[in-house]
């Protein structure tokens, strides 16, 4: 039963799962596990992605046709140029890396991070699944700033916070009041909330917006069969299982002649096209998939990746950007934060969940270690859950979040926020109200340390706020 | 030795006289798609290619037989085709639609029932139907009145088995107003909860921008209001069973302006219905649907005569779909567009069951491929459904998938795992006596003919190790080179475009 049936007794008009009756967890559009016959790919698997461009590069090219005869020069290059068409070397790039991490089926921020200094209003609504405060034994949380402390099993990333690397933004999110996993996912990954017609994400459009900056096919990397959709529309950006699986399969003993032959076909049958240009790319990316599989890979200063698929994920985005083939832009999903029912904060789901994310994290930091400085790992989920839980010892989906940046270039040690409390009438229908955007989070991301000046593209119709939270490159 | 990216692109430079990633490349993609086959494609194989989801053997045979017109004729009448084996394929899963709600809840396996009946039948009509054309014309309305999310399984299956199906090739009001009502549109774009006292505008800004009339052409935000107004009380519940209802105490029945008319106070349903019917004769609409049908079926950017012929007849017949289609079909820009449409990663797979005879053994196993792919059925969660044109769907990785997804249904192998097909290309390829036979046969069941000889050349030199068009077929060859074979004419640009 979801917060909103609980509290009007009627049916919930705002998840059609809870008045559908379907029971099982909602949140990513992929096949149940029960139809692939296989148990293990529910949880992990991402959802579909893959958004249109807008409007086509031909399209766009008819209407400039009188420029394309003459030659275009960069600088009147289209924002959505594909990057391909104009590789330079990645050195171009000033060798920043953002990894951005969506904690798919929205996280309980206020049980990871938790406002202990409410009082009352937080432990009443609160009776299970909380945080006691500081001090209070194996429960407790750990204190960050005297208002704020985060879960037992986030330990290893205080010692990042103590050492200023690693920043909480609290009561953050995306604005749009939906509740739907779908809705908010895409609009919060499209960076439009209330928008859903965007055809690319936000991510493409940084892409889109610095095509001339960087050729590589391996500039933006998405952990995964699937691209996320923060990464779709009409960009390169490559869906990567995982480095050892990227080349071309079949016959061990054929498969360098069906590469040439493959070579040889799409250069006499397609010269010159879109498609012959993404062969071209993928050959490219094949050579250099050597290269790294090449040089055994080996963790530095003893970082130990937990074995998850989140664990590996991040370990390999360690290898490609030690590897200095020109990587901009990684994303990676941790999923199963939608903890309706016997959430498990100690004991239970969620706190194995929060240990792996965690596990995962402080592993990449100390893996990275001077590396770090260029990096910038930004953590979301597409909403918060309810303050009050509910009666199956679980939470419902609420509203406003946590959000975690780490690297050397985050103004860290502190937990910033605009804190709305958890007051009846500061709530937004009933959830922790949002006072900082997300856009303004990752906006400061993408102008600081990528130094990109294209907000108005990126974050179209929005405004931005500086936090102060990153630091200029 | 690995033969290395530069020898590849050597290769290529010699050909093509590449001169590196330029302004040049960029002008290039401005021209019209020109592959050096499209000129090659028999016209008939142009018509299989586009009203089917690839050609067969037996597909080809039978146009050939039929002519062109009387082949066109009889898919435009999927009545007259027996499809009972089709359709006993799809009947377990399918029963499971009609049960009452008390008793459909209460199945062992519920989940599993549904994704089946709806993304499962989707992949073996496809694959199997005889009446290829209604099933294109199903994706085609699918993708147009598109619904998604998992949180409304059993009216997407009744929605997309139904509502989308019964109409795909009748008319185009009672298609619209069959989505109108259908639960899964009603929840999927908030119409349920589109009540007088708090209007939902999700519905009528689509219903105008993606239905009907298409963005920005001839509306205006006061008209997407008032056509929400019509609509409010239009509602589904589960007490209904998931069925269409129309709550008179939710409507508002006060007076509305749309499109320059009014809708006079008092009324009921009757708002709604007189919007559809206004929609329908709107010849924004005969333009929209037009195009986008054009952009289906003939090129990405299509003449604006075809277009506007098109769109006379489909407002000379008031909506029926089947003279729009003949139009078309029939038309000299049609016939001359033979090979300029990318095959969508979904049509992709299909096409390539089809030219290696293979049959589905795991649907699990398809929808997975499908997903690597980037292209599984009834998964598209904005509303304007899966892109039409080329672009969007030409990517590396996406290209990369299509290459391996060419080995994997011809060999046997995905990335290790089980495909779930069961293919048998030895019994298909009969026994060619040299390499020569052995790739032009291989050209029929793939492409549908046999390409033109300076086409065959890079497979010929694959299958015989460079030995010939002479050079014997022995059994050591077959096993070595004849999946690989196929895999590579699935992976080659021609397979790619229809």
């Amino acid at each position: 039963m979801c917060n909103h049936t609980k509290k009007s007794g009627k049916h919930c008009a705002r998840c059609p799962l809870h008045v559908f009756g379907l029971r099982r967890k909602p949140g990513k559009l992929t096949l149940p596990a029960v139809l692939s016959g296989r148990g293990d790919t529910t949880e992990d698997a991402q959802p579909l992605n893959f958004i249109p461009a807008g409007m086509s590069r031909r399209r766009f090219l008819q209407k400039m046709g009188a420029v394309g005869a003459v030659g275009v020069s960069l600088s009147v290059l289209p924002k959505w140029m594909p990057r391909m068409a104009f590789a330079q070397s990645p050195a171009d790039s000033n060798g920043e890396i953002v990894v951005a991490v969506f904690l798919r089926g929205g996280i309980d921020g206020l049980a990871a991070v938790a406002p202990y200094f409410e009082g009352s209003d937080y432990y009443d609504k609160r009776p299970t699944q909380h945080l006691k405060e500081p001090g209070q034994g194996a429960e407790a949380a750990i204190d960050l700033d005297g208002q704020f402390g985060i879960h037992p099993a986030m330990q290893p990333l205080k010692a990042i916070y103590d050492a200023g690397d690693l920043a909480f933004v609290h009561a953050a999110g995306m604005t749009d009041p939906t509740r739907s996993h779908f809705d908010a996912m895409m609009m919060m990954e499209f960076g439009t909330p209330g928008n859903k017609a965007t055809t690319d994400g936000w991510l493409a459009r940084y892409l889109k917006a610095t095509a001339e900056r960087n050729g590589s096919p391996f500039r933006a990397v998405g952990m995964g069969q699937i691209l996320p959709t923060s990464l779709a529309g009409g960009v390169s950006a490559l869906a990567l299982q995982s480095i050892a699986d990227f080349h071309m399969q079949g016959r061990a003993d054929e498969v360098q002649r069906m590469q040439a032959a493959l070579a040889e076909l799409y250069t006499i049958q397609a010269p010159q096209d879109e498609l012959d240009q993404q062969a071209k790319l993928a050959f490219d990316t094949f050579d250099q998939m050597q290269t790294l599989q090449a040089a055994e890979y080996a963790p530095a200063n003893g970082a130990a990746y937990p074995e998850s698929e989140f664990g590996m994920g991040l370990r390999q985005i360690a290898q490609i950007a030690k590897a200095d083939v020109g990587l901009e832009i990684a994303t990676i999903d941790v999923g199963g934060w939608d903890t309706h029912e016997q959430q498990g904060t100690f004991g239970g789901e969620f706190e194995f969940l929060l240990r792996n994310l965690t596990d995962g994290l402080s592993a990449f930091y100390r893996d990275m270690g001077d590396d770090m400085r260029r990096v910038t790992v930004v953590t979301m989920s597409e909403f918060g859950r309810t303050i009050d839980e509910n009666a199956s010892a679980g939470t419902d989906h609420g509203h406003g979040n946590f959000m975690m940046l780490m690297g050397g270039g985050v103004n860290g040690g502190q937990v910033y926020t605009q804190w709305p409390t958890l007051a009846e009438d500061a709530l937004a229908d009933g959830d922790l109200a949002i006072t900082t955007d997300y856009r303004d989070v990752l906006a400061e991301v993408v102008a600081n340390r990528l130094y990109s000046d294209d907000l108005d593209f990126i974050f179209p119709n929005f405004k931005t706020t500086p936090l102060g939270l990153v630091v200029p490159a | 030795m690995t033969l290395s990216r530069r020898s590849f692109l050597h290769i290529g430079l010699a050909t093509a006289g590449v001169t590196g990633v330029s302004s040049a490349a960029a002008l290039h993609w401005s021209l019209p798609q020109a592959q050096a086959n499209t000129a090659g494609i028999p016209t008939n194989i142009h018509l299989l290619n586009r009203i089917s989801f690839g050609p067969t053997p037996e597909e080809v045979t039978a146009i050939d037989q039929m002519g062109y017109d009387a082949y066109l004729e009889q898919q435009l009448n999927p009545e007259q085709i027996d499809d009972g084996a089709t359709d006993a394929l799809i009947r377990p899963y399918n029963a499971v639609l009609n049960l009452p709600l008390a008793t459909l809840w209460r199945l062992a396996n519920l989940e599993y029932r549904l994704t089946t009946a709806l993304y499962g039948a989707a992949i073996l009509r496809a694959l199997h139907s005889k009446r290829q054309l209604l099933e294109r014309m199903v994706e085609f309305w699918s993708d147009h009145f598109n619904v998604a999310g998992e949180e409304i399984l059993l009216p997407m299956a009744r929605y997309y088995n139904r509502d989308i199906r019964n109409n795909a090739l009748g008319n185009f009001r009672a298609l619209l107003l069959a989505t109108a009502k259908s639960p899964a549109m009603l929840i999927y774009l908030d119409n349920y909860v589109n009540i007088a006292e708090h209007p939902n505008e999700n519905y009528a800004r689509e219903l105008l921008e993606l239905h009907t009339m298409g963005a920005d052409n001839g509306y205006t935000e006061a008209d997407v209001e008032n056509v929400a107004r019509a609509f409010t009380g239009w509602t589904t519940s589960e007490e209904s069973g998931y069925q269409f209802w129309f709550n008179t105490s939710q409507h508002d029945s006060d007076t509305k302006q749309v499109l320059g008319q009014t809708l006079p106070a008092g009324r009921g349903i009757e708002d709604g219905l007189h919007i559809i019917d206004m929609l329908v004769r709107h010849p924004a609409t005969a333009q929209y649907i037009s195009r986008k049908l054009c952009i289906k079926f003939v090129s990405d950017q299509p003449p604006q005569s075809l277009v506007d012929s098109t769109a006379a007849v489909f407002q000379a017949n008031d909506g029926e779909i089947k003279p729009v289609l003949r139009h078309l079909f029939t038309s000299n820009a049609f016939k001359a567009a033979a090979g300029q449409k990318l095959r969508r990663p979904f049509t992709f797979y299909i096409a390539a069951l089809r030219a290696a005879g293979a049959s589905i053994i795991n649907l699990g196993s398809s929808y997975e491929h499908l997903q690597v792919l980037g292209q599984p059925p009834y998964a598209w969660l904005p509303p304007n459904g899966y892109p039409a044109t080329a672009t969007p769907w030409m990517t590396t990785n996406g290209l990369l998938a299509r290459w391996n997804g060419g080995m994997a249904i011809t060999e046997g192998t995905h990335g290790g795992d089980y495909t779930g097909l069961r293919v048998n290309l030895h019994t298909r390829i009969g026994n060619p006596a040299t390499v020569g036979d052995l790739v032009s046969t291989a050209s029929q069941q793939v492409f549908g003919y046999v390409l033109p000889q300076a086409e065959l050349a890079p497979f010929i030199r694959y299958a015989s190790d460079d030995g010939g068009a002479e050079t014997p077929v022995t059994h050591t060859l077959l096993s070595r080179k004849l999946g690989t074979l196929y895999g590579l004419m699935i992976a080659s640009p021609t397979f790619q475009w229809r």
